[in-house]
């Protein structure tokens, strides 16, 4: 039997003593975004890795990719196995980043259809704060990606050179990265109408690290494709992020991968927040 | 007295390529600051409509809408300062269990007492039990008396609860209906959507019917059945035939000449 709900007990009365039955004052200062983010940060942290397969997957499916490029592929490279191995790291960890922000993508989707989006809608908080929530959580879940891709290369013979200065702008190129491909992932999970939607149509943004030089020199892929890969912003974040692993410095083009994904990601986020508003709106 | 809640003229009509549907068609009422005000209606009246527009969620076609004095668009975060929504549809999180639902609230609330707040409102709902387990797991009831616990936490002077005994059994039906009374002893304004008359009957201090966008009749409960008392029947009706006379679909009892005419 169904427990019943207990009156015998006053429910907590916040009041200090029964206001008269008039209009009430309520407090000046609304919601705050960042304390406001950061509780719902914490809520998507929580539903994130209580949902372990979807997120799970996103570091075991490129782990055996890095296995199989690397033992499979990587002996009949000109440059070798090892070489190989080095060579693409920086582009498994793109696709392990980018299949990560396609579990935000289909949070969001979710969550768009839920009642528990109306209430967050009806209270007095930083209405923008729902969307940050999740972007925060999937930056912190590309933290996690980024480690865990990396022990795991190291186990099958990835031998970086970086200093500590190289990986925290490996870190810093790779978050900005994760953030653009977020707030894109939030902006399909508001736009499409299913789930399955969602998920389908980010896989399709998650393969664009394989049309890049990602995988093999771009000179040697074929005239269209190469003038594609050569073009597209995931080309300089991977180029910087291999050249500085094994010790080298930054190219030309970092300036783009950061104009890119800054670009990116703030274009994306505006256009979210605003989605989200006139979506939901009834 | 400025009144808690203030509806003039409100309409809405849903455009669609094809055609545009009006769900309120004008509605208009005053609920004082303190009453139960109850929003009674069938399936499709427009009571959901009705509470999106006044908790900001949706907006007017037509007419204006205040809370607590504030204009529910233009100044809609002080009208979200003042309320407090249970939609019709369980806003839980799956994941998380009774306790973290209630602490999120408590949280984006900043209530300073929080933690003890959600321990008090666990006992009050017969969640403690269920508190650390995820909602996932949890009967149909136990989510409706979380969902409810969720927007009593916190002193907002509004609660709008949208059909809030919906699928709850009828003890807890009754429990429910305690609590939103000692909600109203300490000043809290609430505003309740239902289509069961029963429930309006037994806790608001005013009806209103909603008939397919328009409001037919509003007053006491004492009022409406009063109303309709006229020298052919020998007894007062019961709010059931009250309702249905005014919907039209009384077909048993012969509805008064005047109140006819006033509709």
């Amino acid at each position: 039997m169904e427990a019943t709900i207990n009156t015998s007990q006053a429910i907590a009365q916040p009041l200090a003593q029964p206001a008269a039955p008039s209009l009430r004052p309520i407090k000046a200062r609304q919601g705050h975004l960042i304390s406001d983010s950061y509780a719902m940060f914490k809520r998507c942290i929580r539903i994130n890795f209580r949902n372990p397969d979807a997120f799970g997957m996103s570091i075991v499916a490129p782990f055996l990719m890095m296995l199989l490029l690397g033992y499979v592929f990587g002996g009949a490279m000109a440059m070798g196995r090892e070489t190989y191995i080095n060579f693409i790291v920086p582009s498994i960890m793109l696709i392990s980043i980018a299949q990560s922000t396609i579990f935000t993508g289909i949070s969001v989707s979710k969550e768009a259809k839920n009642g528990i989006i109306d209430r967050f809608r009806s209270m007095p908080i930083a209405q923008s704060s729902v969307l940050v929530g999740h972007v925060a959580a999937s930056m912190f879940r590309s933290i996690v990606v980024m480690l865990a891709v990396t022990a795991g290369a190291f186990i099958i013979g990835f031998r970086p050179e970086a200093s500590a200065v190289q990986w925290l702008t490996i870190a810093g190129l790779l978050l900005l990265f994760t953030l653009g491909m977020t707030w894109i992932a939030v902006l399909v999970g508001l736009t499409v109408k299913s789930e399955e939607a969602a998920s389908s149509s980010l896989t399709m943004v998650s393969l664009l690290p394989y049309l890049s030089s990602g995988f093999a020199p771009v000179e040697t892929l074929p005239a269209g494709l190469r003038a594609f890969a050569q073009y597209q912003p995931i080309t300089p974040v991977i180029d910087n992020a291999r050249a500085l692993m094994m010790g080298g410095s930054i190219s030309a083009d970092f300036a783009a991968a950061i104009l890119w994904w800054s670009a990116i990601a703030a274009i994306a986020c505006l256009v979210a927040i605003k989605t989200y508003h006139r979506k939901l709106t009834k | 007295m400025e009144a808690m809640i203030s509806v003039k003229g409100l309409e809405k009509s849903y455009q669609s390529k094809k055609s545009s549907h009006q769900v309120l068609k004008g509605v208009s009422f005053e609920v004082a600051a303190g009453e139960i005000f109850c929003l009674l209606g069938s399936n499709g009246a427009g009571k959901t409509t009705a509470v999106n527009i006044l908790t900001t969620l949706g907006l007017p076609s037509a007419g204006t809408a205040s809370i607590n004095g504030f204009d529910v668009v233009t100044a809609a975060d002080q009208v979200r300062a003042s309320i407090s929504l249970t939609g019709q549809f369980a806003a839980t999180d799956e994941m998380l269990s009774g306790r973290e639902n209630l602490q999120l609230i408590a949280d984006l609330r900043r209530r300073k007492q929080g933690k003890q707040e959600v321990i008090q409102l666990l006992e009050t709902f017969r969640l403690t039990d269920a508190a650390d387990k995820p909602v996932a797991t949890y009967s149909g009831g136990m989510r409706r008396r979380l969902d409810i616990a969720m927007s009593l936490l916190g002193d907002s002077p509004v609660i709008f609860l949208d059909e809030p005994t919906t699928g709850l059994d009828p003890q807890n039906r009754l429990a429910m209906w305690e609590l939103i009374r000692d909600r109203t002893a300490a000043g809290t304004t609430i505003f309740l959507t239902t289509q069961y008359l029963e429930e309006a009957e037994q806790l608001a201090d005013r009806i209103a019917i909603l008939h397919e966008g328009v409001i037919i009749t509003q007053g006491s409960p004492a009022q409406l059945k009063q109303e309709m008392y006229c020298s052919e029947t020998d007894s007062l009706p019961s709010l059931e035939e009250v309702f249905l006379t005014h919907i039209g679909e009384n077909k048993g009892v012969k509805p008064c000449p005047d109140l006819l005419q006033a509709a």
